[in-house]
Parts: C-alpha cells; sequence; structure tokens
C-alpha cells in the first residue's frame, strides 16, 4: 500500500500554471450559488495547457492500480 | 480557452462567446482544494457590448472570487483554429488571445482503441463532464508580469457545464 500513499498523498507542493485549468473550475461550483448575481450557465468545450507533466501518468496510475487492487487483496486473504 | 456552446447570464445571452483565464495554482496533496495565487480573465472583443458586459460582471463576481482578483480583465481578440477537430486523436486545436497568448492542444488515443482519445469521464470537479488527455504545444502566456510556456506538458480537451448565481 506504500505506492498508493504516494500516489494520492504526496508531501511535497504542487505548483502549476496554466491557461483555462479545469482543477480551478470546482471551486467555482462550490461558490456558485451567490444570490446577489443573476443565474448564470456556461455550456461548451474549452482547451487548455498547463505545466502538469504528471497529471497523465497519475491517471494511468489510478487505472492501474484499480486493475491491480483485486489480486493484492487475494494475496492478502 | 472557452468556446461557449450555449450560456446566459441574467437575461443576457452567451451563446457563441469565447472567454479565458491564465492562472496559477498550489496543491498540496492532489485531489486537494487549490489555492490559487493568480488569475487573469479575457473576453473575446468580437463578443457584443452586452456579452462583454455580462462576462465581466461574472467573472469577476462572487462565483468566481474564490479564484482570487484578476490581475486584469482584458477584452482581446480570441480566435480558435480547427476547432471542429475538438477532442479528435493527433489533431491540433489551438486558440489565440492577441499577441499574449496561445493553447494548442493534440489528444493522445487510448489504450484500448487507437482511434479514441484517452478519455476521463465522471470526474471529480463539478461541471466537467468529460476531458480527453493530451499534450500541449507551441502554448503561452505573456502578459500582467508572467511568462508562462507549455510545450510538450499536459493539454487537455473538456466538455464542460458550469452554471450558478439565482435565488438559493
Amino acid at each position: 500500500m506504500a505506492s498508493l500513499k504516494t500516489i494520492y498523498q504526496r508531501k511535497d507542493t504542487l505548483k502549476t500554471v496554466f491557461i483555462l485549468v479545469a482543477a480551478a473550475l470546482g471551486v467555482i461550483q462550490t461558490s456558485a450559488r451567490a444570490a446577489e448575481e443573476p443565474a448564470w450557465s456556461l455550456e461548451g468545450r474549452n482547451i487548455s495547457a498547463d505545466s502538469w507533466q504528471r497529471r497523465l501518468s497519475l491517471h494511468l496510475r489510478r487505472t492501474a492500480y484499480s486493475w491491480t487492487m483485486p489480486i493484492r487483496r487475494g494475496v492478502a486473504s | 480557452m472557452w468556446q461557449v456552446d450555449s450560456g446566459k447570464y441574467g437575461d443576457v445571452k452567451l451563446d457563441g462567446v469565447k472567454w479565458g483565464l491564465a492562472g496559477e495554482f498550489t496543491q498540496k496533496v492532489i485531489g486537494d482544494r487549490t489555492k490559487d495565487t493568480f488569475v487573469a480573465y479575457f473576453i473575446d472583443s468580437g463578443a457584443s457590448a452586452e456579452q462583454k458586459e455580462a462576462l465581466r460582471k461574472l467573472l469577476t463576481g462572487p462565483s468566481f472570487a474564490a479564484l482570487g482578483k484578476a490581475a486584469e480583465v482584458k477584452e482581446v481578440a480570441i480566435n480558435f483554429e480547427n476547432l471542429d477537430a475538438f477532442g479528435q486523436v493527433g489533431k491540433k486545436v489551438s486558440c489565440t488571445v492577441g499577441e499574449i497568448a496561445k493553447v494548442e492542444v493534440t489528444p493522445i488515443a487510448g489504450g484500448t482503441d487507437q482511434t479514441k482519445p484517452l478519455r476521463v469521464e465522471n470526474e471529480a470537479e463539478a461541471g466537467m463532464l468529460s476531458t480527453m488527455l493530451g499534450k500541449a504545444s507551441n502554448s503561452f502566456y505573456r502578459s500582467a508580469g508572467k511568462d508562462y510556456k507549455f510545450e510538450g506538458t499536459s493539454g487537455e480537451s473538456h466538455l464542460m457545464a458550469l452554471k450558478g448565481g439565482g435565488e438559493k
């Protein structure tokens, strides 16, 4: 399980620069019910470039983990 | 960079409007809330005066306040190229923001079907319907004292739907 902790709880601080990065949009949603502004909606397409080289590998590693987890459980039991 | 296919701010229709942002954040743990340290917005100068005013109010209003105070909100020409190829494997889509920014992305293939992009659905971030992963190239942002360059790093194509405001 040490490798899983490495994936999800990295101790170092990531610093990322971005152009329209999607990670920030969760923040927008959580505060998006302000009554002092009119109802709004945006649906569409966007493209983003960011400095993160790790996101792709992270997705792949998550996928790999989901495949190997049943095997690990089997070995543990 | 956003191409709004359908949108509104109050009574103002935002269909077809283009806008974007540049920014910087830190994150201690993957999945944790980000700490945003810089943000700047762009609004397409080709939008109507009513649409530009609506977007300016939205981007500087309470719904986007968590991203921090904008270093700049610029009206500038925003132009997409090859948007019809959006999300397709190996096909570049780009967007220029006047002389200050450019985003160019190329989706990559998934492992089981080389004709389809490596795609993430059911994302953690609300409002993100789907993300096609890929690489950035020839991308930059140079304004407000920042000089970002993106070459060979992450470049993503997103289908998105955000909403907010109004009565609770």
